[in-house]
This record gives C-alpha cells, structure tokens and sequence, in this order.
C-alpha cells in the first residue's frame, strides 16, 4: 500500500507539470503495452533507457540491438519464413517494445505508416505475420550501460514496397 | 488507513490539478515581441540542460512553439526523439514543419534522416539537390558530411551505381582541392567506389578505390574485407587470405564501419568474416 501512494504521488506530479508527456519519449507503459508473455519483467521500470545509449566516457558501454543486426533479421526471415505472404503491402510497420537487462524482449506496441509516413492500416494478417515473428526472436543484446545491463526501448521496422520487405530498420 | 490515504490522494490531485503546466507562463497574446524573445532565449536556456525527449524538454518545446510557431529549431528538436525512438509519423510531422520555416538551414539535415534513419533514398536525394539551390555556391554539409558525399551514398542505395560514382568523385575532388589532401576524406568514399566497381566485376578499378581508402586509414577492417573479395573473385587467392586476415585482425579491434542508431550499407558483422574465412578454407 505505501509503494501504491507513493508511485501514484509521483504519477500525480508528472501528470501535473507535463500533462501533454507523462512519459518520456519512447518509455511503453505497461498498461499501453501488448504483452504477450505474462512473465516478462523490467529491471528496473524508473530507469529504461534507449537501445542506443552510451554514456560517452565508458568504452565497454554496448548499445542493445539484435546480435548481427537488422541484415541477421532479415537472413532469418528469409530463411524461416521462405513463403511470407505480404500481399503487396506497402508501408512502414514498426513494432517497438522493451529489451530487458536479461536480454529478453517484451511489452510491445505497433506503430503503421504507408511510406510517405502517413498512418496506414496494414492488413491484419501481414501484421500479424510479422509481429509473430518478431516477438519469437531470441538473440538480442541488452544494454551494457556504466558496468550495468539496463532495460531499454527498441524498435524494428519493416519497410514494405509491394509485398516486399525492402528493409529492416534501424 | 486506506480511506484516509485515499483522501489524501484526492486532496493532491486536486492541489496539482489547480497548477498550470509551466506556473509562469503568461498568456502569449499579451506578450511583446521582445517579451517572447527573452522568453524563448530563457527557454532554451533550460531545454539544453534537459535530457533528449523528456517530458520537461518536450513540453519546454511546446512553449517555445507557442510562443513562436515558425521556430523552426524547435520543430527540428522536437522531431528528433521520434527520429531516433522508431516514431516514423511522428518525426515527418515535426520535421515537415522544421523545413518549412527554414528549408536553407535544415532541408540537408532532412535528407541525412531520409537516408540513414530510412534508407529513404529518393528523398534524400531530392533534399540533398534541393539544399544544392536554396545554398548556392556552397556545398551544404549536415552532420560535417558533404551532400555530394551522401547523394553519393544514396544512389549507391538505390543501385544507380554511374551517379553515385560521379557524386563521391565530385566529393573526393572537392575534398581534395579545398582542406588539403586525401587525409581529410572519409575512407568510407573509396569503400563504397571500390564496392560499385566490385559489383560491376571492375576488379582493378576496386583495388584503386579500395587502396586509396587504405592509404586514409590503412587499419578499415572493411577495406580490406572487400579487398579479399576481389582478390578472391579474380583466383588470386593467397592474396585473399592475406587480405581477410587484416580484416579478421581490425574487426576484432573494432575498426568497421558504423554509425550509431542504424545498420550501414553493407556493414560487416562476424558472420561475414566467418563465411570469408570458411569460402577462403582458413581457420577463423
């Protein structure tokens, strides 16, 4: 009951000086979040950063971000799923979510935009297709920030052009 | 306890719900000129202290842009959380009116976004010619790159390999001419002539390109990298093995080219070097 009051006065505080943000840029609240797997846990809720963060003046610092990259990604997709059927979509579909200290992913949110960054509907199987996908795959790297691994906001999207994935970003 | 704990909740929020966002912030329309001037200078002056994308630096953002609507630094600040966050509809909106209030001063910068945040390269070569107009008789340079440099990139994204060739010439010359010799060009330049060529199965003209990149920085993991392709594709394979060692022997001490938040074109992971090494019969 004490942590209830005192998370929920310090909600009423930010809510109160910035109410257009009660977050910060990119943060996914759990309530907002899709969560697929019930036993997905931050570290450390207060401190999420972003999966490009370096403090600056520490060389073992190591951003967060699938282990090979956005080109492993795509390999992968080619590989599993030889006969994706994206039926001529076009678009960015980005699907951001939370890598925990541990590596594993989880409180995700969908974001759709045609490409001309215009919000789009994408047809819910090409979605859904993709999201599967995404949410399965195992090999991230967390964020290794100040001696510590850290939770942090990622992102993956997937740049359609005709039924074609023409990239994986960032 | 819980009622009374409760109660004390309802007498805070309604306390913090009384408060405006920024407790001084008067009414804009009665501001002077000079007024809003101090204001925004004072602004800034916090927003910089601030950490990107918060929600004190965004809504310090949000005042400044009601106090001028064509602050086209803010817009620009504004956008860049989203740029960086994976927002795509978010940053366009923010950074379409950045441009619009100073298309001289950020067009160029929009192009870079375009085309490294999402490898949007018609658009950013349009940026990139456009900031060519609006800047006349200077080469504009976002993020210190020069857009003969970028262009170059992004058509080399786009497979149009002859305009990208002329583009990083026309940077390379440039360079050359103005800041004093090879030194001050990024190796990466002849990385990318050396791949078109490589591409094109012009070999010989790829070991020029690739050698001169070395001649900048002789440790570019992905200089040699490519080398050792070339070196293979033409059957001189011992010279490829010597040249996928260095690479192996700079990748490990991290000299491959990245840039942060996003994948380069053609950017080299251990699996790469693994697959050189297993083509090549070598132990990795």
């Amino acid at each position: 009951m004490k942590y209830l009051f005192i998370s929920l006065v310090f909600l009423g505080v930010g809510i109160s000086l910035y109410p257009d943000y009660p977050y910060r840029i990119g943060f996914i609240p759990k309530h907002s979040a899709i969560n697929i797997n019930p036993d997905f846990k931050v570290c450390n809720n207060k401190y999420v950063v972003d999966y490009y963060n370096r403090s600056g003046f520490d060389n073992n610092d190591i951003p967060a971000g699938y282990i090979g990259g956005p080109k492993a990604i795509k390999k992968l997709l080619a590989k599993q799923y030889p006969n994706l059927n994206l039926k001529n979509e076009s678009g960015m579909l980005t699907i951001r979510f939370i890598i925990n200290c541990k590596g594993e992913i989880g409180r995700f949110e969908i974001l759709e935009n045609d490409l001309n960054y215009q919000p789009k509907t994408f047809d819910p199987e090409v979605k859904e297709q993709l999201f599967n996908f995404t949410k399965d795959l195992k090999n991230w790297q967390a964020n290794y920030l100040a001696g510590e691994s850290r939770d942090c906001a990622m992102y993956l999207t997937y740049k359609l052009k005709n039924g074609k994935i023409i990239a994986i970003l960032p | 306890m819980v009622k009374s704990s409760l109660y004390f909740l309802s007498i805070l929020f309604l306390f913090l719900s009384c408060e405006s966002k920024s407790p001084n912030f008067n009414a804009v329309a009665d501001l002077s000129q000079s007024e809003k001037d101090s204001l925004i200078k004072m602004k800034y002056k916090v927003f910089f202290k601030t950490h990107q994308g918060t929600p004190k630096a965004m809504t310090l953002l949000d005042e400044i842009i009601e106090l001028d609507s064509t602050n086209a630094e803010a817009w620009r600040e504004r956008s860049i959380p989203y740029l960086k966050r994976g927002f795509p509809g978010q940053w366009y909106k923010n950074y379409q009116k950045c441009v619009a209030y100073d298309a001289k001063e950020w067009i160029g910068w929009r192009g870079y976004n375009y085309l490294f945040f999402y490898k949007d390269f018609k658009r950013a070569i349009a940026d990139f010619d456009a900031t060519d107009t609006l800047n006349e008789g200077f080469t504009d340079h976002p993020q210190a790159m020069s857009v003969d440099f970028l262009r170059g990139i992004a058509y080399y994204g786009l497979d149009s390999y002859d305009t990208a060739l002329i583009y990083l010439q026309k940077y390379i010359d440039e360079e050359m001419n103005s800041s004093g010799g090879l030194a001050f060009i990024d190796q990466n330049a002849f990385l990318y002539k050396g791949r078109i060529h490589q591409k094109l199965n012009q070999h010989d003209s790829a070991f020029v390109a690739f050698n001169t990149g070395l001649q900048i920085f002789d440790q570019s993991c992905d200089l040699h990298y490519f080398k050792s392709k070339s070196f293979s594709a033409q059957g001189n394979l011992a010279m490829a093995k010597l040249e996928a060692k260095l690479a192996k022997q700079y990748f490990d001490l991290s000299y491959v080219h990245r840039r942060p938040y996003i994948e380069v074109l053609d950017q080299l992971y251990d699996y790469d070097l693994i697959e050189l090494f297993q083509n090549l019969k070598l132990d990795y």
